[in-house]
C-alpha cells in the first residue's frame, strides 16, 4: 500500500493550465480554422498578428467558456461578424469581430462553406444534402432552401448577382449558376471533371474549377472557365490517385496554388504546387515537398505580403502547425495552433 | 452421558453434505494453468461475480479491476485499455477463442453481460507466444464451466430481474441439467433500456439525453460431454442481438444514428487423455458477427459482416514429474467484405507454438519458456518467452516474466475503404513485468491480501490512426508502457460477521519515445486515453443473509490528443450495493438494491459524452 502511495505521487497528474488571454487587435491578423478531429469535439478558432508575430489559441472557448464544436469548416466575415461553419455540430456560430462573443447560433445541417450574396442574406452549402440554406445574416434564421441536383454544395462564388456553385458529389461534373434575386438555378457549365470542389476568380475574370475525389475513384483536374461563352478554355487532368484540394490564388488573381496530399506516408504528389494562370500543364515538382508521414491540410496567400501559409495537421492527433513561406518558398516562422489546422482568413 | 449422546443422535436429522466432486481448475485455459506460472492472473472473485451478474463487463471492470475502460458513453462501445495498452491491444477470449474483431481488433465489453460467464481471469503480461496476437497490455478470459458434470442437482433454475434509472431492465433466465456424463447450461438475457437521463451541456443547460434506446437479447448454450473418464466434449452456441440508439455527443444538437449488432459464435473442444502422460485436444470455432450502422439524418446506412475461423490442435505431454510441454497449432482465419470494397479480404494467420514447463524445489520453484512462429497472410513473426515463480512460503510467492507481445494489423487497418494500409507491419515489442503475492491469515479472524506487480513494456511499430476526412493507419511509434499495480485487502472474518476492505491503484507512464512524424510532439508525452493514475477502493460487509458494499472509484487525467494539449479532468464516483438473502422451501431468493454514482459527479470517460449522475437499481434473484 505504501509502495502504490509513493507512485501515486510520484509523477505530476495536473497538466499546466493553457492561456486564456484574448487577442484584442481588430486589425492585420489572421484567423486560423482548426477544425479539431472529427467526432472527438475538438476544433478552435486560433489568430495569428504576423506584424506582431504573436499567436492566441482556443479563441472561442476562452471568451465563450465552452468548445466551439466538431469540424469547423470555415470562416467568413460579414459586417463585423464572422461566420463559423461547424460542419458535424450542424450548426454556424455567429462571433462579434470585436469581443469574440457568441451573438447567435444558427442550426444548419452539416454546412461547410458560407457566401455572403447580399441583401443580408447568405448562401450555406450541406454536406450530405443537395440543400443549400439561405440565411438571414441579420436575424440569422434560415430564411430559405435551395435545392440542387446534386449533393454537397460547396465552393461557391459571386459575381454579377451570380452564385457559382459546385456540388462535390462524384456524379457531378457541372458547375451550376443560381440567380441570387430569385434564388433559382439559372444553368450550369461542363467541366473537366467529376465531384467538383473549389472555386476560384482569376484576374483576367476567368473561373478555375478543382475537381474530384481520390478515394471514389474521381480524378482530380482543373477547368478555367470563360463565363461569357461558358466553355471550359483549358483543362488540366492530374495523374490517377492524385488528390488536389485548397487552390487558392495570390493577391494579383495570376498565379494558382494548390495542394496535393498523400495519405500514405509518401512524399510523391504531397506538398504546396504553383503554376500561373497562363501555363498549360500542371506544374510537376513541388513549390514545398512534404516529408515522409506529413501532409498539408491549409494552404493561403497572405493578400498583404504574399507569404504562403501552409496547415500541417501532424495527423489530427496533436496541435497543428502553421509554416508561413516567403513567396520564394523559404520558411520563414513556425508557430502551433489548435488540431486539424484547415484554412485562414485574412482579415 | 453415553445416553445423552444416543437422545441427542435421534433428535437430529440425517443431512446430505453434497459436494460438487470436480475440482474447478484456476483457469480453464490449458496453456494458463501449467505454462504461466510467473504471469499475474487475477481471477475475479466470486463475490463481484455475484454482485455485477446482471451488469456488463464495463461497470464491473470499471468499479473492481485496475484496467482503465473507455466508455464512449452510454450506448456506445466501451474498449479496454490494461497498462496503457491501445483497446485492439487487450485480447479477450471466450473459453480460448479471441474475440476481439477482426475488422477493428477491438473488444466491445458493453455488449458482454457478466452472467454469460462463470469465470472471469485477467492474464497480465503480454504473453503473445502463448495466446496469440492481441496480447499487448492484457488478456481478459472469459469462460463457461464444462466441468461440473456429476454435481448432486440434476436440474437447476437461475432467475435474475432488475429495474432501474432511466427505464432500465433486466432479465436473465437460466436452465442448468447435469449428470454423471453430462452438463447442459443454457441462459438467456434481456436488456432495455430508455436512458434518458439529464446531463448539463456545455452552456450548464441541463438536457435530457435523447436517442438512447436500448434493446438486446443473448442466448447461450454451453453442452459438456464424458464420452470415457479420458475423453470430453465441450460445445457451445452463443447468439447476441443488440440494437442501440447513439445518444448526440455534447458537440451534436441531435443524433438519428443507430447500430444494430448480431453475433452467432460455436465452438468445439474435444479433449482426450492418452495413457497417462498425453493429453490431445482439438478446439473449432466459427463466428459470425454482422453490424449495421444507420445515421438517417446523412442518409447513411452501412452493414459489415465478419467472419472468423478458428482451430487449434494441441498436445500436452508430462514427461517426467518435473518437465511437460505443449505443442499446439493455432489457425485463425477472418474475412470480411468491407464497407465500399468490392472484394472479400481475408486474413490468415497460422502458428506453431510450443510451451515447456519445469518444476523444482518441491514445486516451489515453476518456470515456463514459450515460443510462438506465426504466420499473419505473407508476413512472420516469431515470439519467445519465459516465466518463472518462487514459493518461499506457502503465504509468499514471488514472479517474474518477460515476453515478446505482438499485434497483427487488423482487417480495418489494411483494407478498410479509404484509408486503409496494406503495408501496415505487426506492432512488436517486449514487456518485462514482476511482482509478488502475499496472503497472510494473521489468526482465525483477520487475514491480509497484497499483490504488487512493476512492468515495463517497449512497443515498435506502434499503430496509429492519422486523418481529418480520411484517416489512414500508420506504424508510426516506439511506446514505452510502465508502472506499477497494486491490490490490497484486509478481511475480518467472526461467527455470522465479514468485514472486508480492499484499495485497488494503478499507476501507468504510457509515453511515446519515438515517432516518424517531423515536429512530432508527443515525444515524452502520455498517450492519449490511458490515465496516469486509477484506483478503486472497496469496505463493506455482511451479517448471516445480508450484505452491504460501499465503491469508490478514482480515474485520472486523459488526454484526448498526443501532445497533451486537450485534456479530461479526473472524475470519482461512489456506488452502493446492499443484497439480502433468504431461503423459502426450495428456493433461493435474494433482493439487491445498488446506487451508482451516489456523489453526483458529473463526468465524462471519453471528450462531451455525457455519463449519467446518480441512478438507481433494485434487482431479485431466484434459485431452484
Amino acid at each position: 500500500m505504501v509502495i502504490g502511495l509513493v507512485a501515486f505521487s510520484c509523477k505530476k497528474d495536473k497538466p499546466n493550465p493553457t492561456d486564456t488571454t484574448l487577442p484584442k487587435d481588430s486589425t492585420g491578423r489572421v484567423l486560423i480554422v482548426c477544425e479539431g478531429s472529427l467526432g472527438n469535439g475538438n476544433s478552435e478558432l486560433s489568430i495569428y498578428y504576423p506584424y506582431k508575430d504573436s499567436v492566441f489559441n482556443d479563441v472561442y472557448k476562452n471568451a465563450n467558456g465552452q468548445s466551439l464544436g466538431d469540424v469547423f469548416q470555415s470562416i467568413s466575415k460579414i459586417k463585423q461578424q464572422y461566420f463559423l461553419c461547424v460542419n458535424n455540430s450542424d450548426k454556424i456560430v455567429v462571433l462579434d469581430a470585436n469581443t469574440w462573443q457568441q451573438k447567435a447560433t444558427i442550426k444548419v445541417s452539416k454546412p461547410r462553406y458560407l457566401l455572403d450574396v447580399g441583401h443580408n442574406r447568405a448562401y450555406v452549402g450541406s454536406l450530405f444534402s443537395n440543400t443549400i440554406f439561405v440565411i438571414n445574416t441579420l436575424t440569422f434564421s434560415v430564411e430559405k432552401e435551395i435545392k440542387m441536383p446534386y449533393q454537397n454544395a460547396e465552393g461557391m462564388i459571386l459575381k454579377d448577382g451570380i452564385a457559382y456553385v459546385c456540388c462535390w458529389d462524384t456524379a457531378c461534373n457541372k458547375l451550376y449558376q443560381i440567380n441570387t434575386s430569385t434564388d433559382s438555378i439559372i444553368d450550369s457549365i461542363q467541366l473537366a471533371g467529376n465531384a467538383p470542389q473549389n472555386i476560384l476568380l482569376d484576374k483576367e475574370n476567368k473561373i478555375w474549377v478543382m475537381a474530384g475525389n481520390a478515394y471514389k475513384a474521381k480524378d482530380a483536374s482543373l477547368s478555367r472557365i470563360d463565363i461569357s461563352t461558358k466553355k471550359i478554355i483549358q483543362s488540366f487532368l492530374f495523374s490517377k490517385g492524385v488528390e488536389a484540394i485548397k487552390a487558392s490564388f495570390n493577391r494579383h488573381a495570376d498565379t494558382l496554388y494548390f495542394l496535393e496530399v498523400n495519405y500514405n506516408g509518401g512524399t510523391v504528389n504531397n506538398g504546396v504546387f504553383r503554376m500561373p494562370i497562363t501555363s498549360h500543364s500542371l506544374p510537376d515538382k513541388a513549390l514545398i515537398s512534404c516529408q515522409a508521414n506529413q501532409y498539408f491540410w491549409g494552404l493561403a496567400i497572405d493578400p498583404n505580403s504574399g507569404c504562403i501559409y501552409v496547415g500541417d495537421p501532424k495527423g489530427f492527433v496533436q496541435k497543428g502547425t502553421v509554416l508561413i513561406y516567403t513567396p520564394l518558398a523559404q520558411l520563414l516562422r513556425q508557430f502551433n495552433v489548435g488540431l486539424g489546422v484547415g484554412s485562414f482568413f485574412f482579415d | 452421558m453415553q445416553q445423552q449422546c444416543l437422545a441427542q443422535e435421534k433428535k437430529l436429522k440425517v443431512v446430505k453434505i453434497h459436494q460438487p466432486r470436480t475440482i474447478r481448475k484456476r483457469q480453464s485455459d490449458e496453456k494458463l494453468n501449467g505454462f504461466a506460472p510467473g504471469m499475474k492472473i487475477l481471477t475475479v472473485d466470486s463475490q463481484w461475480m455475484a454482485q455485477y451478474a446482471l451488469q456488463n463487463l464495463s461497470q464491473l471492470l470499471t468499479q473492481q479491476i485496475p484496467v482503465f475502460v473507455k466508455s464512449y458513453g452510454i450506448n456506445s462501445m466501451a474498449t479496454l485499455n490494461f497498462r496503457g495498452s491501445s483497446s485492439a491491444q487487450s485480447q479477450v477470449l471466450w473459453n480460448g477463442v479471441p474475440l476481439n474483431s477482426a475488422s477493428s481488433g477491438m473488444t466491445d465489453v458493453s455488449m458482454l453481460s457478466v452472467n454469460n460467464f462463470d469465470q472471469i481471469d485477467i492474464a497480465y503480461g503480454g504473453s503473445s507466444a502463448l495466446l496469440g496476437s492481441g496480447n499487448v497490455g492484457a488478456a481478459l478470459l472469459l469462460n463457461n464451466n464444462f466441468n461440473g458434470i456429476d454435481t448432486h442437482k440434476k436440474w437447476q433454475t437461475k432467475m435474475g430481474t432488475e429495474t432501474g434509472s432511466f427505464g432500465q431492465y433486466k432479465l436473465s433466465l437460466q436452465e442448468y441439467y447435469s449428470s454423471k456424463k453430462m452438463l447442459v447450461s443454457l441462459k438467456f438475457m434481456h436488456q432495455q433500456a430508455n436512458n434518458n437521463f439529464l446531463y448539463e451541456a456545455q452552456n450548464t443547460q441541463r438536457i435530457k439525453l435523447s436517442n438512447a434506446t436500448l434493446q438486446s437479447n443473448s442466448i447461450m448454450l454451453n453442452f459438456g460431454y464424458h464420452f470415457s473418464p479420458n475423453t470430453h466434449l465441450k460445445f457451445s452456441v452463443w447468439h447476441q442481438y443488440f440494437n442501440r440508439e447513439i445518444p448526440p455527443a455534447m458537440f451534436e444538437l441531435i443524433s438519428l444514428k443507430q447500430q444494430e449488432d448480431k453475433a452467432l459464435r460455436c465452438l468445439l473442444d474435444i479433449e482426450t487423455v492418452v495413457g497417462k502422460k498425453n493429453k490431445l485436444y482439438t478446439k473449432t470455432s466459427f463466428s459470425q458477427e454482422g453490424m449495421v450502422y444507420k445515421d438517417v439524418a446523412i442518409g447513411l446506412s452501412s452493414r459489415n459482416t465478419i467472419y472468423q475461423y478458428f482451430q487449434e490442435f494441441g498436445w500436452k505431454r508430462q514427461f517426467h514429474p518435473r518437465h511437460e510441454f505443449l505443442l499446439f497449432l493455432p489457425i485463425n482465419v477472418t474475412w470480411t467484405l468491407p464497407v465500399n470494397d468490392s472484394q472479400t479480404r481475408y486474413q490468415k494467420r497460422v502458428a506453431l507454438a510450443g510451451a515447456y514447463h519445469y518444476k523444482a524445489c518441491d514445486n516451489k520453484l515453476l518456470v515456463a519458456f514459450n515460443t510462438r512462429f506465426e504466420q499473419i497472410n505473407t508476413q512472420s513473426v516469431f515470439l519467445a518467452g519465459a516465466n518463472a515463480s518462487f514459493s518461499f512460503h506457502p503465504f509468499f510467492k514471488i514472479r517474474g516474466n518477460i515476453q515478446s507481445s505482438y499485434r497483427a494489423p487488423t482487417l480495418n487497418e489494411w483494407y478498410y475503404l479509404p484509408g486503409g494500409n496494406i503495408n501496415l507491419k505487426p506492432e512488436k515489442g517486449w514487456n518485462i513485468d514482476a511482482g509478488y503475492e502475499l496472503k497472510i491469515p494473521i489468526n482465525t479472524q483477520w487475514s491480509v491480501q497484497q499483490d504488487i506487480s512493476i512492468f515495463n513494456r517497449q512497443i515498435k511499430d506502434w499503430i496509429l490512426w492519422f486523418g481529418g476526412s480520411i484517416w489512414t493507419p500508420h506504424n508510426i511509434a516506439e511506446v514505452n508502457s510502465r508502472g506499477l499495480e497494486t491490490n490490497n485487502n484486509l478481511i475480518w472474518k467472526k461467527a455470522n460477521w465479514k468485514i472486508y476492505a480492499g484499495l485497488n491503484t494503478s499507476f501507468v507512464l504510457a509515453t511515446t519515445v519515438q515517432s516518424h512524424i517531423p515536429n512530432d510532439g508527443s515525444i515524452g508525452k502520455q498517450i492519449p486515453y490511458s490515465p496516469r493514475y486509477n484506483g478503486q477502493a472497496n469496505i463493506g460487509f455482511s451479517f448471516k443473509k445480508f450484505s452491504l458494499n460501499y465503491n469508490h472509484t478514482y480515474t485520472g487525467y486523459r488526454f484526448i490528443t498526443t501532445d497533451e494539449s486537450q485534456f479530461l479532468k479526473p472524475y470519482q464516483t461512489g456506488n452502493f450495493y446492499a443484497a439480502f438473502s433468504c431461503k423459502i422451501k426450495k428456493l433461493d431468493c435474494s433482493v439487491n438494491a445498488r446506487y451508482n454514482n451516489a456523489w453526483n459527479e458529473i463526468y465524462q470517460v471519453v471528450n462531451l459524452r455525457p455519463m449519467p449522475r446518480g441512478n438507481w437499481a433494485i434487482g431479485l434473484s431466484f434459485v431452484y
